[in-house]
């Protein structure tokens, strides 16, 4: 995996981690649980040993009580003659002789002598004499019997050591391999689990390359990574959208600046080229203004318009009589209906009030008069309706004019769309009509009258929202 | 009349101090809200023109910091095309005006001079008279040339405004404004509309032209020996 064209270390990935936290976990639960085993079984042995000794010490001792010393040296003589590997070592300190071991021949590895010197015992009461090469030991149980006799029983731990130590070869040479098992299979799961990650990644950075057309593949499997996939997709469907529409749309207001640009330009250097004639100078100048304002009007408009959609636009807004606002709008468009020989009638419900922002709301009901006017021919009509019900307050405009293609229905409100009939304008009005009503809470359509001609209704709540 | 201009972009300053010198007006410019504020403590002015977007301390506190000391000095906000409103803002705070930038100069003229009329307290004219027009407020009579005409009541508002300002330019900003008003650009003719209509019954019969129209501009109503 590379960013940024550098190689990161392998121990930062998230795959590495996973596998090696994985293996670690497996092999740390392995040897807890044979070391717990390996305890356990020592124990076990060891405890068995132990019992042996001290059942052989309890039946010498009853022996000697019950047949004085021959009847015990008889048992030990017959126990070495009737099993088949005596594990016992006795060894008998009678009061004013030396101490006799019993068959010292099994016990030459041991240095018997030291017993003489009377080793310490542990808590438990056994004495360890340790074998000559040091790897092994004779355990030992004393016991006092009548008549100063001393009598010591004990057992090699040779057998149960080598048991021991098998074992511990055995878990030695298993857990090597078990701990490559749990190497590879941790890096297979984390590489398995992670694939749809690296495809994201790959995804990402193909994207960022350019091709904005890549997409994660989806597994199917509908886990969470799946989901990740999925809403990464959408999430680029929706920003490609957007890519793609303000890439048109800043390609018409670029189309859109350079004409009055193109104009402004050309009469300014006309009036330059022409050296004297102040009329010229002068009319050159006025049409500079005239485009410069336009140019100023439509970046207002549209920083009007992005703020609205952004939701930062600032309503001041305070109850207004809307009627006479309506009425305000109406009367100025008549002039400039009447101008084309169109007829604006207005059907206005009188004394509504409602709690907007008035310039804005008399901007979109200029707005939907001027698109009237503008599509409406001569000697048609327009009608702008207001009225009030329970919780909402309709505002109509009416024109007898082409209509609204279906095609259109959807793109009307869109920034810098024009339609087919468009004349003039820079197809800013309706998407700042949509905005400043969204705005306010309400709601804005279109539809084709049955008689021709659109119908723009629009409706707002009569409680503002605060 | 001397003015207070706090602007801190010197192009516009230059165009601004230009523009009210040829106008009549002694022009104090300073560059900071905190000159402005020393300017005002020693100098008595008849008017201000601050701007909104000044380093440090902003056009909106020097506004309430001079309310504060000199209450009946006019004020205008210039301000520029904001996200927040300002301009609301600006009246809430005690503007007296404000204007967005870019503005026409002859509009920032004309609401300057008309901030200094108000605050001079000279009450309104009732009579207005331009070669041979006269318009009686209180009789709500037009007459030219001792001919009596009828204007319907915008067409009676937009000739009172033009005659206010005799002699001076008036923006299609300021007719929107004062005729119906707009604060806003309806992106149409209307304002032409009603000038036309203006001139068919003021100006149409008449060898004498009286409303003038500056492209890109505005318009003037003036007599004909009378300059711009």
């Amino acid at each position: 995996m590379s960013s940024n064209g550098q190689t990161k270390r392998l121990s930062s990935t998230i795959g590495f981690r996973i596998a090696a936290g994985y293996s670690l976990l497996v092999f740390l639960s392995f040897l807890l649980l044979t070391g717990i085993a390996y305890s356990f079984l020592t124990a076990t042995l060891t405890g068995n040993d132990r019992k042996q000794v001290e059942v052989e010490l309890r039946s010498l001792r009853v022996k000697y009580f019950e047949g004085g010393f021959p009847a015990f040296e008889k048992a030990v003589i017959d126990n070495d003659r009737y099993r088949k590997n005596n594990p016992f070592f006795t060894r008998i300190q009678r009061p004013g002789s030396a101490a006799e071991v019993y068959f010292p021949h099994y016990w030459e590895e041991f240095n018997l002598s030291l017993l003489e010197s009377g080793l310490p015992a542990d808590k438990d009461g056994w004495i360890h004499l340790p074998s000559g090469t040091g790897r092994f030991e004779l355990e030992i149980l004393n016991a006092e019997l009548l008549d100063g006799f001393r009598l010591q029983v004990g057992i090699g731990t040779e057998d149960r050591l080598s048991v021991f130590s098998r074992l511990q070869e055995t878990l030695l040479f298993v857990s090597l391999p078990l701990l490559l098992l749990c190497l590879c299979g941790g890096a297979f799961l984390a590489h398995r689990s992670l694939r749809p990650v690296r495809q994201l990644i790959q995804t990402v950075e193909s994207i960022h390359g350019g091709t904005w057309d890549a997409r994660a593949p989806r597994t199917g499997r509908g886990d969470e990574l799946d989901d990740l996939g999925r809403l990464f997709n959408d999430l680029i469907e929706k920003i490609n959208v957007l890519v793609r529409g303000m890439k048109n749309a800043l390609d018409n207001v670029a189309h859109d600046l350079r004409t009055p640009m193109t104009h402004f330009r050309n009469q300014a250097e006309a009036a330059l080229r022409q050296n004297a004639a102040p009329d010229g100078c002068r009319q050159a100048l006025q049409v500079c203004v005239e485009e410069s304002d336009h140019v100023l009007s439509m970046l207002n408009t549209l920083m009007d318009i992005s703020e609205a959609e952004t939701g930062t636009l600032y309503l001041n807004r305070r109850v207004v009589d809307f009627s006479s606002l309506a009425d305000n709008v109406a009367e100025m468009y008549r002039y400039v209906a009447e101008e084309k020989g169109v007829v604006l009638e207005s059907d206005i419900q009188p004394a509504v009030s409602l709690c907007i922002d008035a310039e804005r709301m008399s901007q979109v009901l200029a707005n939907l008069l001027d698109n009237a006017v503008k599509y409406t021919p001569p000697s048609g009509n327009i009608l702008l309706r207001l009225e009030q019900n329970s919780n909402e307050v309709h505002i109509s405009v009416a024109d007898n004019g082409p209509g609204i293609d279906a095609a259109e229905f959807d793109r009307i409100w869109d920034r810098l769309y024009r339609g087919r009939h468009e004349a003039r304008g820079i197809g800013l009005g309706l998407s700042l009509v949509k905005a400043i009503t969204l705005a306010h809470g309400g709601e804005i359509r279109v539809e084709n009258r049955p008689d021709g001609g659109a119908l723009f209704i629009m409706s707002l709540p009569l409680m503002a929202e605060s | 009349m001397r003015l207070l201009l706090v602007e801190d972009d010197e192009n516009i300053a230059d165009f601004i101090v230009k523009g009210f010198k040829e106008a009549g007006f002694a022009v104090d410019h300073v560059l900071t809200a905190e000159e402005g504020l020393q300017c005002a403590e020693l100098v008595r002015y008849d008017v201000a023109v601050l701007d909104i977007m000044l380093p440090r301390m902003d056009g909106i506190t020097l506004l309430q910091l001079l309310r504060k000391r000199t209450s009946n000095l006019p004020i205008l906000i210039l301000s520029a095309k904001q996200t927040v409103d300002e301009r609301v803002l600006a009246l809430q705070r005690g503007a007296d005006d404000y204007l967005v930038k870019p503005f026409l100069f002859v509009e920032l003229l004309a609401r300057v001079q008309a901030l200094v009329r108000r605050a001079s307290g000279a009450g309104e004219a009732t009579r207005y008279v331009c070669g041979d027009l006269t318009l009686d407020l209180l009789r709500h009579e037009v007459m030219r040339g001792g001919t009596r005409i009828d204007l319907q009541p915008r067409k009676f508002a937009l000739l009172v405004c033009l005659l206010r300002n005799e002699g001076k330019i008036v923006s299609k900003t300021m007719i929107l404004e004062q005729i119906w008003d707009f604060r806003f650009d309806p992106q149409t003719n209307v304002v032409d509309v009603l000038v036309c209509r203006l001139r068919n019954k003021i100006d149409r019969d008449f060898p004498v032209k009286l409303i003038h129209t500056l492209r890109g501009i505005g318009y003037v109503i003036k007599r004909p020996d009378q300059a711009t």
